[in-house]
């Protein structure tokens, strides 16, 4: 096996900063960077969903009289760059099953015959990749800081498809910045897969006339599909010359829920930096790596949020999500270190924090937690508060796409825009 | 309700002829009969809920369309006759029809659905449909000859009715797409290897098994104690998995608890730290003769080395247990190329330093330890090398055979399941040769063409043309029932000689199908499905409430469920043994679960249950109690649904989107039976919940995991009282004698759930009259479970066929 140099994670995790001595643009084909003045800022999204909420007597403002919710104490040190948004939702139910309609705004039952299918759509950050991430390496990453089950997954295409995260750091390192060894054999490797998709495609063509009229729509999504396909692999041929940024190794896996997420954020923010992509989902799913705090192992995330309002189970779900909010807030400073051409990534990072669930104990998907920060939102230092169920969560969406530059009216089943509050 | 027929009448419409015979013995009542009869007694016994005033559930009945040519009516008609026959309408505080007045009615409907079914002349048809993902490896496993998964990551297929495996679900999308072409890839590749062969046994003892620094090397065992961290992790030192694939790790070793032995010898021991005394006391000590869990955990190959880190890396990918005396243990698990695995023991006490003791003048581990002898690691599983592809495309030997593109015919027509379009035979001919003039090897280029083969529309879908003679179809449709997999060659030659549609044969080809070890992948994807087993694994039991859960225990549950599935298959037993039966299939650790003496060792068997044990049947069965709780409490309500989907085939509408949830309050001490207090006091939640709820506390008795209780946590006794239409009960036993009196209404649903399952949709009204009918015809015969499947698989609505379908008139 080949032996690879070996450094520390948390070394890796502080010491990147100093190490990038990239030249500006180095990453992007020279075809592409021509025609991209620097002075055209490139505008990125992260979305950051929990699957379980959070809980809400300790996140929303005034809940609790004066007194400022625990679970945004970590962030305060950012306190004049987001803005909380209560009062928001997307009018749905379903408990967990809804919860995957954070970003679509959607939770959408089709009707079979008597039964009911439930069917997302097209994502906040998938929509924004479409338009975003036009130039750059990928379209978007989806990553999670443990494994999660498909019924969780926070990103779905446009063809209502939920797109798994990767939770595994060393996968999405390879990506972001392994090369491929030989490029040339890579490349022509491609080629293969475009010609068998080729024959598979005629082959579905000449299907066709061999079924019923009745089948021929599934037969055609697959047809469409392998011509998707074919160009995405076009897409990863014209970069595969083009060497990745490079970055020191990364050899350990961490192994509870938070080490995790830190070390996503991290690579997110690199990604976000060498403009691999310009749009990033990050999923906290609601088990899978142990969760510790000082050593300790807590038991059972899933069982704290149903904490039936005992009160010493609602302090331990709080200390959980003590944490995931300690980790955006190293999140968000990391991103104002990084230098983006005259601003900080931070000012061209739209950061979006939340999940599809209002309060984990009833299961109820009103009242959602929702946070944004960075971009080129007016962030003001004050938090919003809607009248429940009289703004939609996909208006703030609708004034995130537009401050992305993203020509769009609508979002779902938004009813305008909130650019007054926000932009 | 336009959704509801595009949906169900596009799809599913199948037409249904009537015989001229029964016909004529029958006199149809004219629609104003029906009318006549009908209307009267909507009026006196509906039209005060179901009327102008009230639409409770959605449902008016003074105005239902009757003209049942239409689908959504006859389905609506369907769903009234349903709860007259259940007598779950009128409700129970409602003045009831006389009896008479209720069977005439039920009939009246009955013949006018079997007449609209008659009249409704239109081509029936079975869609397109796609593989599920489970059908698709074991495709791959019986084409190839190897155990690599085609599903690997390709995303999730939404649920219609639990099923996951249904035409209209079955989607393709570029994501699929993609991912399906590079898994396609990575099989080819191994598929047509050649060369040396890549399986291997490797065996590591003391010297070759490496570990973290707590762990003893003695003479002959290596023994850890149990912990979280990997500083107690011990691996097969060097190894690391050489290509993706099922690969076998089997542990000789045993494991017991060191201080028992000690003080029962007399001797004594001393623990370097103070408080380690104080520490370990805390915890309950295991007894010897209890199961101790091992895990096998897949880390990468450069992982594998000591790390005073506190928690372990990697994946969970095989459990089992181990005995207190030698044992030999195995686990079959799935690995990826360039990892290794680590065996780790967490059965016991979890300890962050070691608990070293002097023993008789030595340093010594003193605790709950697992001792390992050796490890040994076999695989990837591959049946034959070179693998039987390779074999039957380019052959054993390096030499290329001269007759490459009649062994590529060959093996389209086996992938493909029909015979193949000369335009597709030449395309993937060419393909083989491009890749040849471009100077890649045959091998390569042949790899090409497997990668092609399962990318392909016609290797990953299954149509039938619908002509009612498509032969090809049908013996697909039978391997992918019964098998969830490809037809084999009997059934291939029975299809070419045009013999397969021939109602005998298919019965005799059914029975010698259903004797085929290969069942086991229908009865593991069908209870996944039809049970919801496939969901097992979400909301892990709280560890604080439930100490004695594991994850082999979860398992374990769940092939409780498929053996007992199996048993009744395989004995023809009734289906009622569904519902309540005299034994239960478990094994050791599940007789322990369950409170049951005398069952030893890990093999499941059928074990005779004592008179009043409350665990035969479905019901009893900790698999179904858990997959219906959250994981920390139960819930009369998730349980209630589970009962009316899945064994009454009477699903309860969706909330209402208006209706905001209980959030529960477990400070005070209320019971469940008051934090559902709000279902029965409020009439918009007791419409629908009167039915859901009594179900549910029926099951009271078992808590989350399936354990018998009589209290709660909080020292309450448990409510299991329910009171249904026809009769009230308490607790389990109660229950299953009322459900046993709705055994013709299960027998419908289970028949009714086969069906969907084996055509691919739900069904229409008119597939449901058939379905009913068989069920009730089975149940006549002695309602035996593999006669029940035989009947589907030989009739004519299975075999596709048109022309002689036809709805018996009652």
């Amino acid at each position: 096996m080949k032996k690879a140099i070996e450094i520390n994670r948390r070394q890796f995790l502080c010491g990147t900063g100093g190490l990038m001595a990239l030249p500006f643009l180095s990453s992007l084909p020279l075809s592409i960077a021509a025609t991209h003045p620097i002075a055209k800022a490139r505008k990125r999204l992260v979305c950051v969903g929990t699957f379980l909420g959070m809980y809400p007597g300790e996140w929303h403002p005034k809940q609790n009289g004066n007194r400022k919710p625990r679970l945004l104490e970590p962030l305060m040190p950012h306190r004049k760059d987001f803005t909380v948004v209560s009062g928001v939702d997307h009018g749905i139910n379903g408990g967990h099953k809804g919860t995957p309609s954070f970003l679509s705004g959607v939770y959408q039952p089709e009707y079979i015959g008597e039964s009911i299918m439930v069917r997302n759509q097209i994502t906040l950050d998938q929509l924004a990749a479409k338009h975003l991430s036009r130039d750059s390496r990928y379209h978007s990453l989806q990553l999670g800081a443990s494994e999660g089950k498909p019924s969780q997954t926070l990103s779905w295409d446009e063809n209502g498809v939920p797109l798994l995260p990767e939770p595994d750091p060393i996968n999405v390192f390879q990506k972001l910045f392994v090369n491929d060894l030989n490029p040339k054999e890579a490349s022509r490797a491609m080629t293969f897969k475009r010609s068998i998709l080729d024959i598979v495609a005629d082959d579905a063509r000449a299907l066709q006339s061999e079924i019923g009229y009745e089948d021929r729509e599934k037969v055609d999504a697959y047809f469409t599909s392998i011509r998707d396909v074919e160009k995405r692999i076009e897409r990863q041929q014209q970069w595969i010359n083009t060497p990745k940024p490079g970055v020191p190794p990364l050899m350990e896996r961490p192994t509870t829920f938070h080490e995790n997420l830190d070390l996503m954020y991290e690579l997110t923010a690199l990604a976000l930096q060498h403009d691999s992509t310009r749009v990033a989902s990050i999923e906290l799913p609601a088990g899978g790596l142990p969760i510790t705090l000082g050593g300790e192992q807590l038991s059972g995330y899933h069982g704290q949020s149903h904490h039936g309002k005992d009160p010493e189970v609602v302090e331990e779900l709080v200390k959980i999500e003590l944490m995931h909010t300690r980790s955006l807030s190293k999140f968000l400073s990391r991103l104002k270190e990084i230098d983006d051409g005259g601003a900080t990534l931070f000012d061209r990072t739209q950061v979006l924090f939340g999940s599809g669930l209002g309060n984990g104990s009833s299961h109820s998907n009103r009242n959602l937690p929702v946070l944004v920060a960075g971009g080129d939102l007016k962030h003001s230092g004050k938090d919003l508060v809607f009248e429940e169920g009289k703004t939609p969560l996909a208006n703030v969406f609708v004034t995130m796409l537009q401050s992305l530059g993203i020509e769009s009216e609508n979002f779902a089943h938004s009813t305008g825009n909130i650019n007054n509050e926000l932009a | 309700m336009d959704a509801i027929h595009q949906g169900a009448i596009e799809v599913e419409r199948i037409a249904i002829l009537l015989a001229a015979l029964t016909a004529a013995a029958v006199s149809l009542p004219a629609s104003q009969d029906f009318d006549a009869l009908i209307t009267p007694f909507v009026e006196a016994h509906c039209v005060k809920c179901h009327g102008e005033r009230k639409q409770k559930g959605d449902i008016r009945l003074d105005i239902l369309d009757r003209d049942f040519s239409k689908g959504e009516n006859a389905i609506l008609w369907q769903d009234v006759s349903d709860m007259l026959i259940t007598g779950d309408m009128p409700p129970e505080e409602e003045v009831r029809p006389p009896m008479g007045d209720v069977s005439q009615i039920i009939k009246a409907i009955d013949t006018e659905l079997r007449s609209a079914a008659a009249s409704m002349n239109e081509r029936g048809r079975i869609a397109l449909r796609r593989l599920s993902h489970s059908a698709l490896d074991n495709t791959v496993k019986d084409l190839l000859g190897i155990d690599l998964l085609l599903s690997k990551n390709l995303p999730a297929d939404p649920d219609l009715e639990g099923f996951n495996s249904l035409a209209v679900t079955l989607d393709a999308n570029p994501e699929m797409v993609l991912k399906l072409q590079n898994n396609a890839n990575t099989i080819a590749k191994l598929a047509i290897a050649s060369g040396e062969d890549i399986r291997e046994k490797r065996s590591y003892s003391i010297g070759t098994i490496g570990h973290g620094h707590n762990v003893e090397e003695g003479r002959e065992f290596v023994t850890t104690s149990s912990s979280r961290d990997r500083k107690h992790t011990m691996w097969p030192k060097d190894f690391f998995v050489p290509q993706d694939g099922l690969y076998r790790i089997r542990v000789d070793g045993f494991a017991r608890d060191y201080r028992t032995d000690l003080e029962e010898q007399g001797i004594e021991y001393t623990y370097l730290r103070e408080n380690y005394e104080q520490s370990l006391k805390k915890r309950d000590r295991k007894p010897n003769d209890e199961p101790r869990l091992v895990s096998i955990i897949a880390i990468q190959a450069s992982e594998a080395r000591h790390m005073d880190a506190a928690s372990v890396p990697g994946r969970r990918v095989g459990y089992f247990y181990i005995g207190n005396e030698m044992d030999s243990q195995y686990v079959d698990v799935r690995l990826n190329k360039g990892e290794n695995i680590m065996v780790h023991y967490a059965a016991a006490a979890i300890l962050n330093q070691s608990p070293t003791a002097v023993v008789e003048g030595e340093e010594r581990l003193v605790a709950d330890l697992l001792h390992v002898k050796s490890i040994t690691v076999s695989g990837p599983e591959i049946e034959t090398w070179p693998p039987p592809a390779r074999q039957q495309l380019l052959g054993a030997s390096d030499t290329v055979p001269n007759n490459v593109e009649e062994r590529i015919g060959d093996f389209l027509f086996r992938a493909f399941r029909r015979p193949v379009p000369k335009n597709t035979l030449q395309s993937f001919n060419l393909l083989y040769q491009t890749g040849l003039d471009q100077g890649l090897t045959e091998q390569e280029s042949m790899g090409n063409v497997i990668e092609g083969v399962l990318t392909s529309p016609r290797f990953l879908f299954n149509y039938d043309k619908g002509d009612g003679k498509d032969v090809w179809a049908l013996a697909s449709r039978l391997s992918y029932f019964l098998w969830n997999s490809m037809p084999d060659n009997t059934l291939i030659k029975l299809a070419e000689n045009d013999q397969l549609q021939k109602p005998r044969v298919l019965r005799k080809q059914t029975a010698r199908m259903l004797k085929d070890p290969k069942t086991q992948r229908f009865i593991e994807d069908f209870t996944a499905q039809w049970l919801g087993l496939k969901d097992i694994e979400l909301m892990r039991p709280d560890p604080k409430l439930y100490e004695d859960y594991d994850p082999l225990l979860e398992s374990l549950m769940r092939q409780e469920s498929e053996t007992f599935f199996q048993e009744v298959l395989e004995k023809n037993l009734p289906i009622t043994s569904f519902l309540d039966s005299d034994f239960i299939t478990i094994n050791e650790r599940l007789a322990k679960h369950y409170q049951i003496e005398g069952v030893d060792g890990s093999e499941f068997r059928k074990v005779a249950l004592p008179k009043d044990n409350p665990r035969g049947g479905l019901l009893g069965q900790a698999s179904i109690l858990k997959i219906t709780s959250d994981g920390t409490r139960t819930s009369p309500v998730v349980r209630g649904v589970w009962i009316l989907e899945n064994i009454l085939g009477d699903p309860p509408s969706p909330p209402p989107a208006d209706v905001m949830p209980i959030e529960p309050d477990v400070r005070g001490t209320k019971t469940i039976f008051d934090m559902l207090s709000r279902h029965r006091e409020i009439e918009t939640c007791a419409d629908c919940h009167r039915s859901i709820d009594p179900w549910g506390f029926g099951l009271e008795h078992f808590d989350a995991i399936g354990v018998y209780r009589s209290q709660y946590r909080n020292g309450q006794s448990v409510y299991a009282k329910g009171s249904v239409p026809n009769g009230s009960f308490d607790g389990i036993a109660d229950m299953k004698r009322v459900l046993l009196n709705r055994s013709d209404q299960f027998a419908r649903a289970l028949t009714e759930k086969l069906f969907t399952y084996a055509l691919g949709h739900p069904l229409s009204f008119q597939e449901r009259l058939i379905a009913d009918d068989i069920a009730k015809a089975n149940s006549q015969k002695g309602g035996g479970f593999k006669d029940l499947i035989i009947a589907i698989c030989e009739s004519p609505l299975f075999r596709g066929e048109i022309q002689s379908t036809q709805v018996a008139q009652n």
